[in-house]
């Protein structure tokens, strides 16, 4: 069986296949598998869906919690195995998902699956396991980028308790128990919210019929959880503890126009504007588009409400931006992947190719409604 | 007329061509650092024959911008053209490097760009220098122009779906007729460097800073391969010593920065609050040094691993943190920055396999012993909220 795995993780590039394979499985976790075969690693991605599994004010960080104490793994040492050969291991939580990755080389596919097959299962927690675990998480969220606090105050102040910051408060981390962990983990990781996808140099067919296989021992229904969705109450201000200063605008899905229009027009913001970020998660439901300025203390929020009227005339640039900015996701084998699965684990059919249009077909009359999007959107305000 | 050397990386799967440009700065006062600072600025915001709204068209494609930045030893200029726009791309460059504007207003606007500007705690804790440019003047900038931005000094990179002869040859027809200026005699400087000692921000950052050693060092091997021992990946020392068993951080790292003369291996972790920090380096120091007692023949291999993968496979969590924002990633733009740094720094061709053998022959004895040397002899480095 490992000869095999290893002889299909290095096939040549087969003729006339199609670009990658999306295969919904009856227990509903769905298996995507995208051969590059230019690329040097392959990478693993499973995506839980936070369907059913939102944070609330009360489990606030619970997920990322969760998230920390499964990747060490089921019997532990899963670094260890992985680094031994050169592989390693990221996870991320984040609003809409847990992003669990697996960087591996080519010849590693088998302990790659053997790996995410333990993240299936939940870990032995004990009240011990999470009094250690706090510690690290508060210097976690100690450090949190200064562009991220400036976006997490334009979610709270858009969202309120459906915009929560993903990496949690620390005081209800430290409440969590092990009961609680456990249900949490069965409703984040029924298989319904699961996405595994597979890509680099690896045939279709093969990788495929591996990750069908191993999904497909999950137990579970294709009936999916319905999630709490986002809908936006703007406040006009907030603060934030943060140097700086940003506008948060909330935006439609990842595939409106209008999104893509005003995303172009925050590009267009920064570019003018050195030191400025940029920050956007594709999502389905309801977004958050953030720009503002930790590095450059001089330059208010205001200012881009102020300029935002002169962009107009940028608008061929903007689309060149956003053209990008998108290019950037797509850069590489897995930060395409990355995206890919993000999208699909939100819904079966959103595609990078559905943002991709939206960069590309967005009018005058869209890029002028982000405009104005920008005008309204919420003043976030650092207090340090 | 002699012509700087031009580094190829050869990326047919990148969608853009991108343009580096390496200006060592061995030998530079602090004051001249400064003014190297606002040239920077000054160099990657407009030309004689491209406004900076033209500027930022041209790179708009490319999801990247045209930009400088300063490190422990050299100015990096970079920017990114999309594929179908690389004949606008070489004359940039070529505007930029021969035609920047460097007049009095053009100077005062970077001045007034860069004024606002802070550092991010994580570029200071790799290069707590803190530049002062509130005496800068236009001719100052000029000057440092007309010595530093010269063909045998500076180094060229170009990467992503290009071929070699033509980027020879353009390169070539848009730099042969480059004009130079005379370059100014030298001049007394007696300035210092001044240090950082605070992150700006809510929590603090602690630090250990190794000696520096040279590109020839025969023991460059074994130190390099020290810093993935250290700090990759999370059966690395600091990270198994400074976050699992002491608690003591999240975000934690051992890299490899440039010094004047060479190279440094550089260790630090993030830490909330301010109380004891000394003791807190100290302990964490000595708990690192204990430590390598325990490295066994595993850890030597998972170390060149872990090099493999970063260096052959583009592993993003390389130690070589050549700029300020700290280590570099795989972009084909940071790829062609590495090239070419390593061939402005050291003389040589950037070889991955190559430096990837050297590591393999080193024995776990000449491993401690090069981690040893680095932590018992490193400065401590503290920077507070």
């Amino acid at each position: 069986m490992l000869s095999l795995i290893a002889a299909l993780a290095l096939a040549p590039p087969p003729i006339d296949q199609p670009a990658r394979l999306r295969t919904i499985l009856s227990n509903g976790s769905v298996v995507l598998v995208e051969p590059h075969f230019e690329a040097k690693s392959i990478t693993i991605d499973l995506f839980a869906s936070s369907r059913g599994a939102e944070d609330s004010p009360k489990s606030h960080g619970w997920r990322h919690l969760l998230e920390h104490l499964l990747v060490r793994g089921r019997k532990g040492g899963v670094d260890a195995r992985l680094e031994a050969v050169g592989g390693f291991l990221r996870a991320e939580t984040l609003r809409d998902a847990t992003a669990i990755e697996l960087e591996l080389p080519p010849d590693q596919l088998a302990l790659g699956l053997e790996i995410v097959a333990e993240m299936l299962h939940y870990p032995e927690v004990t009240a011990e396991t999470i009094k250690n675990e706090v510690p690290i998480l508060k210097e976690e969220i100690a450090i949190e980028a200064d562009s991220a606090r400036l976006a997490n105050a334009g979610w709270t102040a858009n969202y309120a308790a459906l915009g929560l910051d993903p990496l949690g408060d620390v005081a209800r981390i430290a409440e969590a128990t092990p009961e609680a962990l456990t249900d949490l983990y069965i409703r984040h990781f029924r298989a319904p919210n699961l996405v595994l996808v597979i890509s680099g140099p690896i045939d279709l067919d093969g990788g495929t019929k591996l990750g069908t296989e191993l999904m497909a021992r999950l137990p579970g229904s294709p009936v999916r959880l319905k999630g709490t969705p986002r809908v936006a109450h703007p406040q006009s201000k907030f603060d934030a503890s943060a140097p700086g200063s940003a506008i948060t605008i909330p935006v439609g899905p990842f595939d409106s126009r209008v999104t893509a229009a005003t995303l172009a027009v925050t590009l267009v913001f920064a570019s003018e504007h050195p030191g400025c970020f940029v920050t956007y998660t594709p999502s389905t439901q309801a977004g958050l588009i953030t720009v503002g300025t930790a590095t450059n203390r001089d330059l208010p929020a205001l200012a881009i409400t102020a300029d935002a009227d002169t962009f107009e005339s940028l608008f061929d640039r903007g689309r060149r931006l956003a053209q990008g900015w998108l290019g950037r996701q797509m850069t590489d084998a897995r930060s395409s992947t990355f995206l890919r699965g993000l999208l699909l684990v939100q819904s079966a059919n959103a595609t990078p190719e559905k943002l991709e249009e939206a960069v590309q077909h967005f009018t005058l009359e869209d890029y002028r409604a982000g405009i104005d999007a920008i005008k309204q959107g919420t003043v976030v305000r650092g207090n340090r | 007329m002699i012509l700087p050397p031009v580094v190829k990386l050869l990326d047919p799967q990148s969608p853009v061509v991108t343009f580096q440009v390496v200006v060592p700065l061995q030998g530079l006062s602090p004051a001249d650092t400064d003014i190297a600072l606002v040239l920077g600025q000054a160099m990657a915001t407009q030309t004689d024959d491209y406004t900076v709204g033209r500027v930022r068209t041209i790179v708009s494609g490319s999801g990247d911008d045209l930009h400088a930045t300063l490190s422990t030893d050299s100015l990096r200029i970079s920017f990114s053209v999309p594929t179908v726009d690389i004949n606008l791309g070489y004359s940039l460059l070529a505007s930029v490097l021969q035609h920047p504007d460097l007049s009095d207003e053009a100077i005062k606007g970077a001045l007034g760009a860069l004024k606002p500007r802070v550092s991010t705690p994580f570029q200071l804790i790799l290069d707590p220098r803190v530049h002062d440019i509130s005496v800068v003047k236009a001719k100052d900038v000029q000057r440092l122009y007309a010595i530093l931005v010269r063909p045998e000094r500076i180094t060229i990179g170009i990467g992503g779906p290009v071929t070699p002869t033509d980027v020879d040859e353009a390169v070539s027809t848009r730099l042969k007729d480059w004009t130079l200026p005379r370059v100014p005699a030298s001049y007394a400087d007696h300035s210092q460097d001044r240090l950082s000692s605070s992150t700006g921000t809510t929590f603090s950052l602690l630090g250990l800073t190794g000696p520096s050693f040279k590109g020839s060092d025969p023991g460059l091997a074994a130190k390099f391969l020290a810093a993935f021992a250290l700090g990759c990946g999370k059966g690395a020392s600091v990270f198994k010593i400074w976050r699992e068993s002491l608690h003591l951080s999240y975000l934690q790292t051992c890299g490899i920065v440039g010094s004047p003369d060479g190279f440094r291996l550089n260790a630090w972790f993030a830490r909330e609050g301010s109380d004891g920090l000394t003791d807190q380096v100290e302990a964490a120091r000595k708990a690192l040094v204990a430590s390598l007692d325990g490295w066994a023949e595993a850890d030597r291999t998972r170390a060149i691993a872990m090099a493999e993968s970063v260096l052959l496979r583009g592993l993003d969590l390389s130690p070589f943190s050549f700029q300020p924002y700290g280590p570099l990633s795989n972009s084909v733009q940071d790829r062609t920055f590495l090239a070419t740094y390593w061939r402005a720094k050291t003389g040589t061709d950037w070889d991955p396999r190559a430096l990837l053998e050297r590591f393999k022959p080193v024995q776990l004895t000449d491993l401690k012993a090069a981690a040893t040397e680095f932590l018992t002899q490193a400065k401590p480095n503290i920077l507070h909220p």
